[in-house]
């Protein structure tokens, strides 16, 4: 894993300089593109029947929807967490294809679409650092290739409409089966009116040294992404998963509702990492959870840094013994935005062990919430956990909420919390400015800084675009550069 | 629910009956509290309408308690009215009177501090709409004063009532609170303790609560604080069958400081629902809160707070720290502590623990030639003992001792 050093010669001119010659977000431009087809505005049984049609599901897929559509209407729009009266639910349009085909060589990729994720340096990315990507646009997946060396061993990665026509059975035994469509509004939305979404399953043993990656991108206004990605680590397998996502802005908002099930099997290793980047008029409202069997180990490496609101909790159901699971989350809440963030680790088995590390940066009005539940069920035996919170205020407007909720029902379990919310010293400032920093590179290396046990763990070329980000969001303060 | 805005006045028609009639309205449009913790409100401890029934529709109480006994105490409550008042009380200056008979003598100290806050919580607002009585204490200012007070309810006796405590200008009190029962029942009770500590004033009030394991207790403890205001509670939860308790500080002053000491046992069936909060508004004001609870047999118990520090209160600090010693398999532990942060300047912290007694500590005075029984008692009586450490009152640690021992001895 590539670390950052924050602390080497040069290291904070060179990033001032790069920050100094930004001057717009590099991924809100938006394709003129039409889709193909689409199912116009609105969600209702007609809707949903002619999107299981168009994809030639099966029928119980189509059976799943539907019965996904009914818990979806009868469930009230969540009150406890951020205001959603934003999310025009009648005016967004749930189903974009942006074209027929789905290849696996970028030079079949139309042409307007290749454009977009060149422009995102996607295929340059592939050929570098991945294992295998899958490219998705708007609602359906355009582009999947794997590496023929993992295909060879039995690595299954595709798109999961794809998954649903070449491995009916094998996608059954999944689908659904962590977060099931009666979880919450949200996942009842994504169980109607899915589409695109990876299907990663790593076979018996296999253990993938490069990641994965898929890539959203949404490019419609008034638009909905509801992508269903599954990824199962088969015993003793490795993998690690990664996942980006962008769009332009636009006046109206678009709707991201995704769900995200993760099965680590036995002595398996999985690592799912997510660089959120929305524009900022994008709801995005997922539904992540992971099922760890015994000895096996999660590991969530998350950053939110776009859309208008947030509300991410991923979640580890530790169900062996010994199974063990990490969550490190950066929330950026920059101007007018609502990070509600947070995370779940559900303790179910005796000796299980989880971690959970949350930083958060509240940039002019911006919300960052730290919302977090750790259970530990009678017979999780000896089992661990720490959960730790810390906000960081910018300026006077900046708000910070933290609402962890802790649940321990096994005496022999230790399980102990933290959160801290605060601003930038005046001491640490006066540190480093007395080493000859001004006060807005001072700012930026303590802001930096703050990040930086969770900036380690994050993959380099997303770790760059993340301090990017900040150091942007920063400069429109004139905090920075 | 049956009680009507017209039941009210029926029930309560007396010089307070607007402003019980506005706690009314206020608790029929009141959401239930939710804290933003969770996608569906949960309640700890389960309060029913019948509960709240009960708590509305007082009947005569069938026991008069110790109504005889005075040496003990400087101030006796039975059942909501005034027993005993120690004269030495007047001599310094304190004034001692039953709410009923304030709102009767004194509209205008009633208006300044009885009728001057309806409460937050929804059932704070209904015991604001149906209390039977009270009693109202103020501390002149420049004055010092050490009360102990002793209030004891039949325990087949459901009933709501207040408590107000005025602590004047640049005094500096103490005030024991002890709440207990007689007699045997499963009344429903309920009581709102208000407490204003005036500009530069000091108050540490001690509330130890020892009811009948069987009565259902709902208590509601707000304090303001003015102008460099200092207010120190030391609470201690202890009987009931199910009980709510609900310490929320306002700080509007400039400079004021708020600590709590906290510890709660439960054992058996109890539920204990323990909250701890509070309210900055005024700049550079402190609130320093820890809680420590012991939950064996089949008890559960949820520690929970917020430090809200508003915008305008730059400058402030908060800090929540609850612990827990989950002594039992069947018993329940849960920790809701929540940061709401709306300015910059600030600085917050709040910390949870749950475990059982740490071995490594039991271990260690193991080494030191003391047999395991022992070592579990005196890691037990550190660790329940620690909020109180802080109070220079002997007979509340002595309490919390004897406290810490019994419920070992149950484990």
């Amino acid at each position: 894993m590539v670390e950052i050093d924050l602390k080497r010669e040069g290291e904070i001119e060179k990033l001032l300089n790069d920050l100094k010659s930004i001057k717009n977000p590099d991924y809100e431009f938006h394709d003129s593109l039409k889709p193909v087809y689409s199912t116009g505005k609105g969600l209702n049984r007609k809707v949903v029947e002619e999107i299981s049609e168009v994809k030639k599901e099966p029928d119980w897929m189509r059976r799943l929807r539907l019965k996904a559509l009914e818990v979806f209407e009868s469930k009230p729009v969540p009150t406890w967490g951020p205001d959603l009266s934003g999310i025009d639910w009648d005016n967004t349009s749930y189903y974009n294809r942006p074209d027929e085909r789905r290849v696996n060589d970028w030079e079949d990729v139309p042409d307007q679409i290749k454009e977009t994720f060149q422009k995102l340096g996607i295929p340059e990315m592939e050929q570098k650092y991945l294992a295998g990507s899958v490219a998705q646009y708007d609602s359906e997946g355009v582009y999947h290739n794997l590496r023929k060396v993992w295909e060879d061993k039995g690595v299954v990665f595709m798109d999961l409409d794809s998954a649903v026509q070449k491995y009916p059975d094998l996608v059954k035994d999944y689908y659904c089966r962590a977060v099931p469509v009666s979880d919450n509004k949200f996942a009842a939305l994504n169980g109607a009116a899915w589409s695109g979404g990876s299907f990663l399953y790593v076979p018996k043993g296999v253990q993938i040294d490069m990641p994965l990656q898929t890539y959203f991108r949404m490019n419609g206004e008034g638009t909905g992404q509801f992508e269903h990605t599954i990824v199962v680590a088969d015993e003793g397998s490795k993998v690690h998963y990664i996942e980006g996502c962008t769009a332009p802005r636009y006046d109206r908002n678009s709707l991201h509702s995704a769900i995200v099930e993760i099965y680590v099997h036995r002595n398996a290793r999985a690592r799912y990492t997510s660089v959120q980047n929305w524009s900022k008029s994008v709801y995005n409202m997922p539904t992540k959870r992971a099922w760890v069997d015994a000895n096996a180990n999660m590991e969530w490496v998350g950053g939110s840094l776009g859309s208008k609101v947030t509300m991410l909790y991923p979640s580890s159901y530790l169900r062996g013994p010994y199974a063990s699971a990490s969550n490190l989350n950066i929330s950026l809440a920059g101007a007018g935005t609502v990070k509600d963030t947070g995370a779940k680790a559900i303790h179910l088995a005796p000796h299980t062990t989880s971690k959970i590390v949350a930083k958060s940066i509240s940039i002019e009005d911006g919300k960052a919430i730290y919302r977090g539940l750790l259970r530990v069920n009678k017979g999780a035996e000896y089992s661990k956990s720490r959960v730790q919170c810390d906000a960081l205020l910018i300026n006077d407007k900046s708000s910070s909420y933290t609402f962890p909720h802790d649940e321990v029902y096994e005496p022999t379990a230790t399980f102990g919390h933290e959160a801290s919310v605060g601003r930038i010293g005046t001491e640490e400032l006066t540190y480093l400015r007395s080493r000859g920093l001004t006060e807005d590179e001072a700012s930026s290396m303590i802001v930096l800084g703050f990040l930086d046990d969770v900036m380690r763990e994050i993959p380099m070329e997303f770790a760059v675009e993340m301090n990017r980000l900040i150091k942007l969001e920063m400069s429109k303060l004139g905090a920075v550069g | 629910m049956g009680l009507t805005t017209e039941s009210v006045k029926s029930l309560f028609d007396d010089g307070a009956y607007d402003y019980r009639v506005n706690a009314f309205k206020e608790f029929l449009s009141a959401p239930v509290r939710d804290y933003k913790e969770s996608p569906t409100t949960r309640e700890y401890v389960d309060i029913t309408t019948q509960d709240l029934e009960k708590l509305i529709s007082p009947e005569q109480p069938s026991e008069t308690g110790n109504s005889g006994k005075t040496g003990d105490c400087d101030i006796r409550v039975i059942n909501a009215g005034i027993s005993y008042v120690n004269p030495a009380l007047e001599k310094d200056g304190v004034m001692v009177n039953s709410i009923s008979s304030l709102i009767q003598e004194n509209p205008e100290l009633a208006r300044k501090y009885i009728f001057r806050n309806s409460g937050r919580d929804r059932i704070e607002k209904l015991i604001n709409a149906s209390w039977v009585d009270g009693i109202f204490v103020m501390i002149p200012e420049n004055a010092s004063a050490d009360i102990t007070l002793r209030q004891e309810s039949d325990a087949s006796y459901s009933h709501s009532m207040k408590a107000v405590f005025v602590c004047g200008r640049e005094s500096r009190c103490r005030i024991r609170d002890y709440y207990g029962s007689t007699g045997q029942g499963t009344a429903v009770q309920g009581r709102n303790i208000y407490i204003y500590v005036e500009e530069g004033s000091r108050l540490d009030y001690e509330y130890v609560q020892e009811k009948s394991h069987e009565v259902t207790d709902m208590a509601f403890v707000r304090s303001f604080l003015e102008d460099y205001a200092e207010f120190s509670i030391y609470h201690v939860s202890r009987g009931g069958s199910r009980v709510l308790f609900q310490n929320e500080s306002e700080l509007n002053g400039r400079g004021s400081d708020f600590r709590t000491y906290g510890v709660s046992f439960s054992n058996g069936s109890q539920r204990m629902d323990i909250r701890d909060s509070s309210f900055q508004v005024g700049t550079a004001c402190n609130a320093d809160i820890q809680v420590r609870g012991a939950v064996s047999g089949q008890s559960s118990t949820i520690h929970r707070g917020n430090v809200d520090i508003e915008a305008d209160s730059v400058k402030s600090t908060g800090f929540y720290d609850s612990r827990i010693l989950l002594l039992s398999r069947e018993g329940h532990a849960n920790s809701k502590p929540g940061l709401l942060i709306k300015n910059s300047d600030t600085k917050s912290k709040h910390g949870s623990a749950i475990s059982d007694v740490d071995e490594e500590q039991i271990f260690y005075l193991r080494t030191r030639g003391i047999d395991s029984n022992m070592a579990r008692a005196i890691v037990m009586e550190g660790f329940l003992g620690s909020p109180v450490e802080k109070s220079s009152d002997k007979e509340l640690i002595r309490k919390v001792q004897e406290y810490s021992r019994e419920l070992l001895q149950n484990v």
